[in-house]
């Protein structure tokens, strides 16, 4: 048997034993959504890191990087720790925020501080069709790893991954998902930083590595590949990925599950401190990969960048390593959008709408069942296979940021939100960003409307939010004293 | 500049500045909302 694959079995086993003794410490519905709340600092970063950093990360990230060079810096990277500079800002309220209201899932939070059940339920859609893409281009990302590296068939690669995570999920919930992850973040940023240490060397160092790029092609080293990307574009994809931080359930899930707003301003601080050293590391990666792979018709897609470097250039103990890291990135992604999307049917729609009067035991039970159908649903759209996983990454954005720009920000930090406001820019801003993609994937967008779909719902369900609520019936002096 | 060119050698500068910040801020301790209700 190939060693990378016992590699991988014996980490999916150890795996399976962590999330099993979470399921020895989850009793309670409160333990299963939000681990207790008792989130310390560190695991806390490893989860919330780990969540961030996934599939897309090494395979599409890498596969643009090495297609378009350090473009990116700008596209991608750079977004991203803009985005967790604006997380510190507001993690430590929302921890508090949860806690004093009782709060267990984003929704919660929208519907209560907005006394609004349409936005608890608007909201939730939102997420669960933004999660439902997500999902399925994690499981792609890992197919696509698992048949380069392994030489195993994509559907098994799916399967084998899918079943490993959706039963430490169902299992322990938060508690399960959060050590899990602690521990496969840990992983997979010392594979990164030992192949970051392998490759480097290799293409003769940083100004070597830049001479042979420009040898390739001399746009790969321009932060526009060469103008090939308009400065609104960039900015557009850069915009959208910083929102997607604050406005993410996952992360959101993550602060409230933290034991004091200080841990989670700790998480935060811990977590994008390591993924800044870690990105550098991508991006050196990214770069690498073109120089070992100059030609770009030699491989069948961008996604298979990476992996096809670390089989043909990479010793085989060391691929082995990363292929476990890789799969510790994916399943640190997935566990967490799991739970999220079980937590979100059960809480939000199941106990809100369908049996109000479900104890914590039929409620958790109903979680778990939805656990196994989306998994199940997930794998499935993941079967057919899509294509470039980065295109359908910049879309499903949308459906994380679009709606929620102004309820989340105005809600959590300006006492004159209204229902009225919060209920104009959740809706319009929505329905603008779905348009907006649903012009541009049926390539009918004018030249005004082709960058991401988020550069003009946000700005619009702003606006709408401070008109409208300006313009509306003020909230109770007792309904904004739970909030500020 | 280890051969980036100066756009690209300072945005990854500054990348590496953001993905401080929020540490540093927590160190400085200079986020803290209002103090949380303890649950009886």
């Amino acid at each position: 048997m190939d060693v990378k694959l016992i590699f991988f079995i014996i980490y999916c086993l150890i795996i399976l034993f962590v999330g099993y003794l979470g399921y020895r410490k989850t009793k309670t519905l409160g333990d299963f959504y939000l681990a207790g709340r008792q989130l310390n600092k560190w695991i806390a970063a490893g989860t919330f890191a780990g969540t961030f950093v996934s599939a897309i990360t090494f395979v599409s990230w890498i596969g643009f990087g090495w297609r378009f060079g350090t473009a990116i810096l700008p596209v991608y990277i750079f977004g991203c720790l803009i985005g967790y500079i604006v997380y510190a800002f507001v993690a430590p309220k929302l921890s508090m925020l949860a806690d004093r209201n009782d709060i267990y899932t984003p929704s919660d939070f929208y519907e209560r501080r907005f006394d609004s059940s349409f936005l608890r339920l608007w909201t939730t859609i939102f997420t669960i069709i933004g999660f439902t893409l997500y999902l399925g281009i994690q499981l792609i990302g890992t197919g696509v790893l698992f048949e380069v590296i392994l030489g195993i068939p994509f559907i098994y690669g799916v399967i084998i991954l899918g079943v490993v995570y959706t039963i430490y999920t169902l299992m322990g919930g938060m508690k399960s998902v959060a050590w899990t992850d602690a521990i496969q973040f840990s992983l997979f940023v010392i594979a990164t930083l030992v192949a970051f240490a392998y490759v480097l060397p290799k293409v003769g160092g940083f100004s070597q590595m830049n001479a042979s790029l420009a040898a390739i092609d001399v746009n790969l080293l321009t932060l526009n590949a060469g103008g090939a990307f308009k400065p609104l574009w960039i900015i557009g994809i850069g915009f959208a990925v910083t929102l997607v931080i604050p406005l993410h359930y996952g992360y959101m899930s993550r602060a409230m599950a933290c034991k004091t707003p200080r841990d989670a301003l700790g998480m935060v601080g811990i977590g994008s401190g390591i993924l800044m050293v870690f990105y550098v590391a991508i991006l050196v990666l990214a770069l690498s990969a073109r120089v070992l792979i100059p030609d770009v018709e030699s491989i069948s897609g961008l996604d298979k960048a990476f992996p096809t470097m670390v089989l043909e250039h990479f010793p085989v103990a060391l691929g082995a390593f990363i292929l476990v890291a890789l799969g510790a990135a994916v399943m640190s992604t997935t566990d967490s959008i799991l739970l999220q999307v079980g937590s979100n049917i059960s809480n939000d729609i199941f106990k809100r709408y369908i049996n109000k009067d479900a104890d914590d035991k039929k409620t958790l039970s109903v979680a778990r069942i939805f656990v196994i159908i989306f998994a199940v649903i997930t794998i499935v759209f993941a079967l057919t296979k899509p294509a470039a996983l980065y295109l359908i990454y910049n879309f499903f954005i949308v459906f994380l940021v679009a709606p929620y720009v102004a309820i989340f920000f105005f809600g959590l930090f300006w006492k004159k939100a209204t229902k009225a406001g919060a209920l104009t820019s959740a809706i319009v801003g929505g329905g603008i960003g779905i348009f907006i993609q649903a012009l541009q994937i049926a390539k009918v967008a004018p030249p005004s409307l082709s960058f991401h779909p988020t550069l003009y719902a946000v700005p619009v369900s702003v606006i709408l939010m401070i008109v409208v609520s300006l313009a509306s019936k003020q909230y109770p002096d007792e309904h904004v004293k739970k909030w500020f | 500049m280890g051969g980036f060119r100066p756009e690209a050698f300072w945005l990854l500068i500054l990348t590496v500045i953001a993905g401080i910040v929020p540490l540093v801020l927590y160190l400085c301790n200079a986020i803290k909302p209002e103090r949380k209700e303890v649950k009886k």
